[in-house]
């Protein structure tokens, strides 16, 4: 029943830009009745996910029973959907995330990218947003190759037009080139996924019990395909190349989704493959968490060199995937050695990122998208004292900046930590190797929590904080309406989430027994004492209102005057001596040495009295612009005696295809 | 259903770690737990009188009064507020969640034998959240004045941070590994005086490395001068340039009881004696506080700020003596 409802509200979903499309001119009503469409797909998602653990969890024993009785007598349909379509509560997990952030992205999008500002593309994008949040469902949804992978391209291609929506700018242009190229790498992956797995187990159900048999060799390659198939699309490092530009080129909301949760289904991809083969050998957890610590440090270490403000954002989401892996990888890594407990508490930190992540990018972003759109620009060294214009983007910015770099009492602080508490335990393993790998990884979480700090703290403070650096915020306002919504349900959450974690973690439970086969020792609540976490963060809370109200009882005893920012006695101050973003992150980023590639483009200056002159300081991307490039260059010049067959007559054309077709008749093995 | 796993085998071997959770208020002295926070956030200002004294001393003068910090802060307290038009309710926020932390901080701290007042396995990541928070609200503070010098101060204050979280994770870790705690109560409690024998090595490394990060993160020399006001080269000093009266006067506690924090948690662990009677083990815990103290005068007074450049060096050591420490706690089981 609950397949057939939910199968009913993704078709909906997939349909809901079609108003929108369909309408001519700055129709505001088309756009309305799409974002509601979809607004309702979501919510009946979020309702049935909320449903199902509630009967997994055995309430309304008595109703349950009787709606199966019920559902006897009515007619069956042919539809077969118990075997395509799921919903189990690993994939229940992902889905609450995804609509959310999906409903949430289209109110958003109302105002944000509205018919009347861009009467071209507004319906066309939300009828993409439509089909993307729909993939993006299905392929969670799927129980079958076939319906994984038609939601993966449905997906795909959605987001390909969305990110290429601004077409008459050529980096937007080379943002969807080059994410198409990538995602076309995934795609193939996953056909050499799938086919493997059907030439070996005879099936595309996917089903563990088909994969107890199987040869290790199969079982690895198997393995290997999907960390690159889902790997690409997670955005996993060195996997990432094609993330930051097109997250920084794609609409703000549409941006939001594609950094908060379509990178989730990538690695949804990953968490459902290790469900599917089931036992691990112990490097694949190995692999894993290597390289989700070199995404993460690659990805934070990155972002904080970023002078673009939605690049920089990008790039944490680099950082947060690594995250995840490492999750994971730990989760497996105990498996192999048969540590329940221990998989419980990284695969629940894991899963709790999912969702602390999706709040915190997605409001970070809709927050970035507000100030960009008010600003026109996206640069940060352009951008300064936007709290002043805009108080409320200011606060909901400075909470997700704080929840996503793992701060207490904010919600991405309660995921990392669970992470923290399984290599801490993983450390104390008896298998000498396991805990020099768990040491590395507390001590690079560590690091990269360290420079996530840093990151936000420039993202926050230089385009917020201080004096506005030229005329750019000079007519920035809050956004209201719809566009403000969103800000607060997602501020709320990083706040509310947080301290949810104890009754969260009963639905992280149902999903890891259903991941592991097995229960743990016991609720994660209790290998891990989130109550008492969140008390303590409750606690702070108080704490820092108490001396808050202290304080400002206080200053509102005593004479306070205003002034310059004294800047050591120097008189007139500019809001061109701050410190620049650039300047903020050098230090920083010059420790990493050769590992993050600096461009330097020094001005030129000449004569006695030299003219405008520029610096550009830009920290590029290692796997992209060191090795990738070069090295797609390098084969495209190695090609190039190929270009002669390409004449551009399509006589030529048909003349390959007659030989190539007479040749193939003639070959018989 | 996946292969099921054969039966649920807990990780590490039975003794090997000790799976009762430290109790979150220890039942044997809550009042005496209590009054070791009170303590510690007291006593705070006295370690600056103390480092000042020592310097004065060896430096042959006679210093300031010992006092002088709370003079400082009453000072403080009382006098009016000069405040840039720049600024946003993030510039009050600094101060007031630095020392919010910093006391937060501390309520973990064991002294004596007595269990700490708030414990949760886990809770020594929390600590390090904790302060990575202050330091997020310290130099967003900074950022809001829009000056240059502050902003200097930030990123310098983010980059010793960068370096100086995994050196005490890494000390943390070692001390898991010798304790088989996870709490900092647990680890930093009575106990670690009998594993002194055994694990002599690991723990001094754990002391000296946290004693490193400790001069970073108090801003005290090698890493940062607090006597020297030249903007160019200072760090925490440099953040709070536009801050004065009552909210300077809290950014300056703040300061104070994140060194009470940082003393107290490097004299635990390097200097854990048995007095034989609770009354006494408080009095020489709360002594090896001003012990440690003392050293940190010591050292200001034998050294000179360290080239900006070479400051990482000094930071990257701390970690990599904590990574030596964590091979020597983890030997591979015989």
């Amino acid at each position: 029943m609950i397949q057939e409802l939910l199968a009913l509200a993704v078709l909906l979903a997939a349909c809901s830009g079609v108003p929108a499309l369909l309408s001519r001119g700055p129709g505001f009503s088309s756009g309305r009745v799409s974002a509601a469409l979809l607004v309702l797909a979501c919510g009946a998602i979020v309702a049935l996910a909320a449903l199902g653990t509630a009967l997994d969890l055995g309430a309304f024993e008595g109703f349950s029973a009787w709606a199966r009785e019920a559902a006897g007598w009515l007619p069956r349909t042919e539809l077969g959907l118990d075997d395509r379509f799921g919903s189990d509560p690993l994939q229940r997990w992902f889905l609450v995330p995804i609509a959310v952030l999906g409903g949430l992205s289209a109110v958003f999008g109302l105002r944000y990218w509205s018919a009347v500002r861009h009467p071209h593309s507004a319906g066309r994008v939300r009828f993409f947003l439509g089909t993307l949040v729909a993939g993006m469902l299905t392929v969670v949804a799927a129980r079958d190759a076939f319906v994984l992978l038609v939601g993966w391209e449905a997906m795909a291609l959605s987001a390909f037009f969305l990110i290429g929506t601004e077409d008459h700018r050529s980096e937007v242009r080379a943002a969807a080139w080059l994410y198409l190229a990538a995602t076309h790498l995934s795609s193939l992956a996953l056909l050499a996924l799938f086919a493997v797995w059907h030439a070996s187990t005879g099936s595309f159900a996917l089903d563990p019990n088909l994969a107890i048999d199987l040869d290790p060799t199969v079982r690895n390659v198997l393995f290997v395909l999907a960390l690159v198939g889902f790997g690409t699309k997670a955005g996993l490092w060195p996997l990432h190349f094609w993330l930051p530009t097109a997250h920084a080129q794609a609409p703000g909301h549409v941006s939001a989704l594609l950094s908060g949760v379509l990178v989730k289904v990538g690695f949804y991809g990953l968490v459902r493959v290790t469900w599917l083969l089931g036992t691990p050998s112990w490097w694949w957890g190995a692999v894993l968490i290597a390289l989700g610590l070199a995404a993460a440090t690659f990805g934070i270490a990155t972002a904080l060199g970023q002078t673009d403000l939605k690049r920089l954002l990008a790039y944490s989401t680099v950082k947060n995937v690594g995250i995840l892996a490492v999750g994971l990888g730990t989760a497996e890594l105990a498996r192999s050695f048969r540590a329940g407990d221990i998989a419980a508490l990284a695969l629940g930190g894991a899963l709790l990122h999912v969702w602390t992540h999706a709040a915190g990018k997605g409001l970070l972003f809709f927050a970035a998208s507000a100030a960009v759109q008010g600003t026109g620009t996206q640069t940060l060294d352009a951008l300064g004292g936007l709290s002043q214009r805009m108080p409320r983007t200011a606060l909901a910015f400075l909470v997700g900046a704080l929840s996503i770099s793992g701060l207490p009492p904010f919600a991405g602080f309660a995921s990392e930590w669970l992470v923290f508490m399984s290599l801490l335990l993983l450390s104390t393993a008896p298998a000498y190797p396991v805990q020099v790998a768990a040491s590395i990884g507390v001590a690079g979480l560590a690091l990269v929590g360290a420079l996530g700090v840093g990151t936000f703290v420039k993202a926050y403070g230089i385009p917020f904080l201080g004096q506005p650096r030229g005329a750019s915020g000079a007519y920035a306002h809050d956004p209201v309406g719809p566009m403000a919504w969103p800000l607060g349900v997602l501020a709320g959450a990083c706040i509310g989430l947080g301290l949810a974690t104890p009754a969260l973690s009963v639905a992280i439970d149902l999903a890891f027994t259903h991941w592991a086969g097995v229960a743990a020792a016991g609720p994660l609540r209790t290998l891990a004492p989130l109550p008492a976490l969140a008390g303590a963060c409750l606690a702070l809370a108080v704490l820092v209102g108490i001396v808050a109200l202290v304080l400002r009882r206080r200053i509102a005893q005593v004479p306070v005057a205003y002034a310059n920012t004294w800047d050591c006695g120097y008189a007139t101050p500019s809001a061109r001596m701050q410190y620049t973003a650039a300047s903020f992150s050098q230090a920083t980023v010059e420790m990493f040495g050769r590992a993050l590639a600096t461009h330097h483009r020094p001005p030129r200056l000449e004569g006695f009295f030299p003219a405008r002159a520029t610096l550009v300081v830009q920290v590029t991307d290692i796997v992209l612009d060191r090795v990738l490039a070069p090295a797609l260059r390098r084969i495209g010049q190695a090609l190039a005696a190929v270009r002669v067959m390409q004449s551009g007559r399509t006589q030529a054309y048909f003349l390959y295809m007659l030989v190539l077709l007479v040749v193939l008749l003639l070959w018989r093995p | 259903m996946p292969v099921p796993l054969p039966e649920h085998l807990p990780m590490p071997p039975p003794g090997a770690m000790p799976a009762i959770l430290p109790p979150w208020v220890d039942p044997r002295s809550p009042g005496a737990a209590l009054l070791h926070v009170v303590l510690l956030v007291l006593v705070a200002p006295l370690l600056l009188g103390i480092i000042a004294r020592v310097k004065a001393v060896v430096g042959g003068r006679r210093g300031p009064p010992l006092l002088q910090g709370y003079f400082d802060l009453v000072r403080l307290w009382r006098k009016g507020m000069v405040r840039s038009t720049t600024t946003s309710f993030v510039f009050l926020a600094g101060p007031v969640v630095a020392l919010a932390t910093a006391v937060g901080a501390v309520v973990f701290v064991p002294l004596a034998d007595h269990g700490s007042v708030f414990a949760f396995p886990g809770d020594v990541v929390f600590v390090a959240g904790l302060l990575a928070l202050g330091r997020f609200l310290t130099t967003a503070a900074a950022l809001d004045t829009g000056s240059a010098f502050a902003g200097m101060g930030a990123a310098r204050e983010v980059q010793y941070g960068v370096l100086a979280e995994p050196a005490f994770l890494l000390g943390a870790m070692i001390l898991v590994k010798i304790t088989g705690h996870r709490s900092l109560a647990g680890l930093l409690g009575g106990p670690l005086r009998d594993q002194w024998p055994a694990a002599a090595a690991p723990l001094a490394l754990v002391a000296g490395a946290w004693a490193v990060v400790l001069l970073a993160e108090n801003s005290r020399i090698p890493f940062d001068d607090p006597n020297t006001h030249l903007e160019l080269t200072m760090v925490h000093d440099v953040m709070i340039l536009d801050h004065s009266g009552p909210a300077l006067a809290v950014a300056l506690a703040a300061a104070a009881v994140k060194l009470a924090f940082w003393c107290a948690l490097v004299g635990r662990v390097a200097l854990p004696l048995d007095a034989g009677s609770a009354p006494l083990n408080l009095a020489v815990s709360v002594a090896s506080v001003a012990v440690v103290a003392v050293v940190v005068g010591f050292i200001e007074s034998a050294m000179a700020r360290l080239r900006l450049t070479n400051v990482p060096k000094l930071l990257v050591s701390a970690t990599l003596a904590a990574g030596f420490g964590l091979l020597l706690a983890g030997r591979p089981p015989m």
